[in-house]
């Protein structure tokens, strides 16, 4: 799966702690042309994961066998599944599933590993370095992997696709706050809070914290999309949300087997995850392009 | 230069060791006993103590995990739960698939997004430029297991012109090939694009357009050469990214190699084989990085062996 390389990620992350102070961030994403259309999208999914499930035309759950597998018509828009589900129904009740684990999972990726390389960066000296080492034992397995083995321990279900789409951002924001961790530390006001006794605690979450966080939201945007995907990847292979949830990467696993009958089933769930991604992936590109008009393809 | 491959090699061993540790509390933490696992619902409680004697399993853990690095160093790495055969067996026969589908997979995105990339380099600011990163940024945010449905839908069900895959054979290889480069193809696409840019943006480029060399040759000799460099890095991470995307292509498309393999050995709770899977994934990993390195070293002047 994509990944954002190292060096962009230090661009953004300079980038992002000189753009954050500038109140205009919204005004100058909105005339950012894919990243409007990102802010857009990534807007109407989240919207959808709040209120979707009270927009459902028919139950999502409701089997109906005199409407099997049925076509786009007025009363399906987008059709009935194999058991005569309304699609279009279950595409939104899944959006909570859907978009709720992979921000979900994204933000406590965020937020463990944050605390992670907040306190190496903080404490220095032999626990930063062994602290770094098991990151990189971390980073050493491919992320989808991370996720499997950690689905293995705890068995299938909403709650360990969280953890488990949330385990392979750890280490990658950890090494991300740690290293700006590092270059602020040094800086006045930190040594003056140390000088003036403040504790370890409140000089990492009153003035280190603030001042790491603005590149720790960018980069967790270029990362919802890449989670979105992994999520919706475990599901799709049996081991995330369970059918009948209407969870999107499980419908598609489901539509497989009707794929030459009805191929609606698959195509809907599968452009609906697309949409998605797309819309965070554009909308994170758009805030980086923003906050670094040097990285910008469209200057 | 072989100084400095000695040096990456060893500072990779304690990484590794690592792994293994992680990937050792990780079995020990899987729900069941591996025990009752191997020997099955019926065995007696004398025939589970000699199991357990067997493969040390009534040892300390620190007893445990030196037997686990020594029989892993020495090639055991045990046998299978769900087949009785060696686990390397087992591996070995997977692993020529997956490599075949990862080559042939970067093969097609680097020689793919390379062409785009730079096509719309050099076209900055057209249609073509813009069709180029509308198909990079769908490539990259296509899910696989869905581009794989679509493919499979159109050239298997719709066209009829492509197996639905499951085999090895050439035209099985066709479309888990393309629906695995297509990300990668997305982000070298991209990558190459932006490299191209700034490189056509340096003094030296200003300095052969002023000694009259012609744009062919400026594009040719001086800025793709250049833009080359930090392309290299991308391709080297996309080809680990390959080798563990395989895991979803490959079970979509019933290709039996590793990633296939590993879900066959969730499902069935072969331990022993996602154990070793896990441990051949990470120093698959661990050795793309060390080769990343060692290439760029040799391509670009700048970096000191040291």
């Amino acid at each position: 799966m994509p990944e954002v390389p190292a060096a962009s990620d230090a661009q953004a992350v300079g980038a992002a702690q000189r753009g954050a102070a500038r109140p205009s961030l919204l005004a100058r994403l909105l005339r950012h042309r894919s990243g409007s259309v990102g802010l857009a999208l990534s807007a109407i999914f989240v919207l959808l994961a709040v209120v979707g499930p009270y927009l459902t035309p028919y139950d999502p759950a409701r089997q109906d066998y005199l409407a099997l597998n049925q076509g786009a018509s007025a009363a399906h828009w987008l059709g009935t599944d194999n058991f005569g589900r309304d699609i279009l129904s279950r595409l939104l009740a899944g959006a909570r599933y859907s978009i709720g684990i992979g921000l979900s999972a994204t933000f406590l990726g965020a937020l463990v590993g944050g605390a992670w390389g907040l306190w190496s960066g903080y404490v220095g000296g032999v626990l930063d370095n062994l602290s770094m080492r098991a990151v990189d034992i971390l980073l050493a397995f491919p992320g989808l992997l991370l996720a499997i083995a950690m689905i293995t321990l705890t068995g299938p279900g909403v709650g360990p696709v969280v953890l488990a789409s949330a385990i392979f951002g750890v280490p990658i924001f950890a090494r991300l706050v740690r290293g700006s961790v590092l270059a602020v530390k040094e800086r006045a006001f930190v040594e003056a809070a140390l000088g003036l006794g403040a504790g370890g605690a409140r000089v990492m979450l009153r003035h280190l914290l603030p001042a790491v966080i603005a590149p720790v939201v960018v980069y967790a945007s270029l990362r919802s999309g890449v989670t979105l995907l992994v999520a919706s990847g475990l599901s799709f292979l049996g081991l995330g949300v369970q059918p009948p949830a209407p969870e999107w990467g499980a419908m598609l696993s489901d539509a497989q087997l009707y794929l030459s009958l009805h191929p609606l089933m698959a195509f809907a769930p599968g452009v609906t995850i697309t949409l998605a991604v797309l819309g965070f992936n554009l909308l994170g590109d758009g805030l980086r392009d923003v906050l670094d008009p040097r990285l910008s393809g469209e200057a | 230069m072989t100084l400095f491959l000695a040096r990456r090699i060893l500072q990779a061993l304690p990484t590794l060791l690592g792994v293994m540790v992680a990937i050792f509390f990780f079995v020990h933490a899987l729900p069941g006993d591996p025990a009752r696992l191997y020997a099955g619902q019926e065995a007696t409680a004398s025939e589970l103590e000699a199991i357990r004697s067997r493969f040390g399993l009534d040892r300390s853990l620190p007893e445990q995990f030196a037997r686990y690095v020594a029989t892993t160093a020495g090639g055991d790495l045990g046998t299978s739960f769900r087949s009785n055969q060696p686990v390397a067996q087992v591996l070995t026969r997977h692993l020529g698939p997956t490599v075949i589908l990862a080559i042939s997979a970067i093969v097609v995105a680097v020689i793919g997004g390379m062409l785009l990339g730079v096509l719309a380099a050099m076209r900055r600011n057209t249609w073509a430029d813009l069709g180029v990163t509308a198909v990079s940024i769908l490539g990259i945010s296509t899910p696989s297991f869905f581009l794989a449905i679509l493919f499979i839908y159109l050239f298997a069900v719709e066209w009829r012109v492509l197996p639905v895959s499951g085999s090895t054979s050439a035209r099985g290889l066709v479309l888990p090939t393309l629906t695995l480069a297509a990300s990668s193809l997305g982000t070298i696409a991209r990558f190459a694009r932006s490299s191209y840019l700034e490189v056509a943006g340096e003094d030296f480029v200003r300095t052969a357009r002023a000694k009259g060399l012609t744009g062919r040759v400026i594009a040719g000799k001086h800025v793709l050469r250049n833009a080359l460099i930090p392309v290299v890095t991308i391709v080297g991470l996309q080809f680990g990214f390959l080798l563990s995307g395989a895991i979803i292509v490959e079970t979509v498309f019933n290709f039996p190699g590793l990633g296939w393999l590993l879900i066959q050995s969730i499902d069935a709770r072969d331990y022993p084989v996602i154990q070793a899977l896990m441990l051949v994934f990470a120093i698959q990993f661990l050795v793309i990085n060390l080769v990343v390195d060692v290439v760029y070293a040799l391509i670009d002047p700048r970096v000191s062996y040291a």
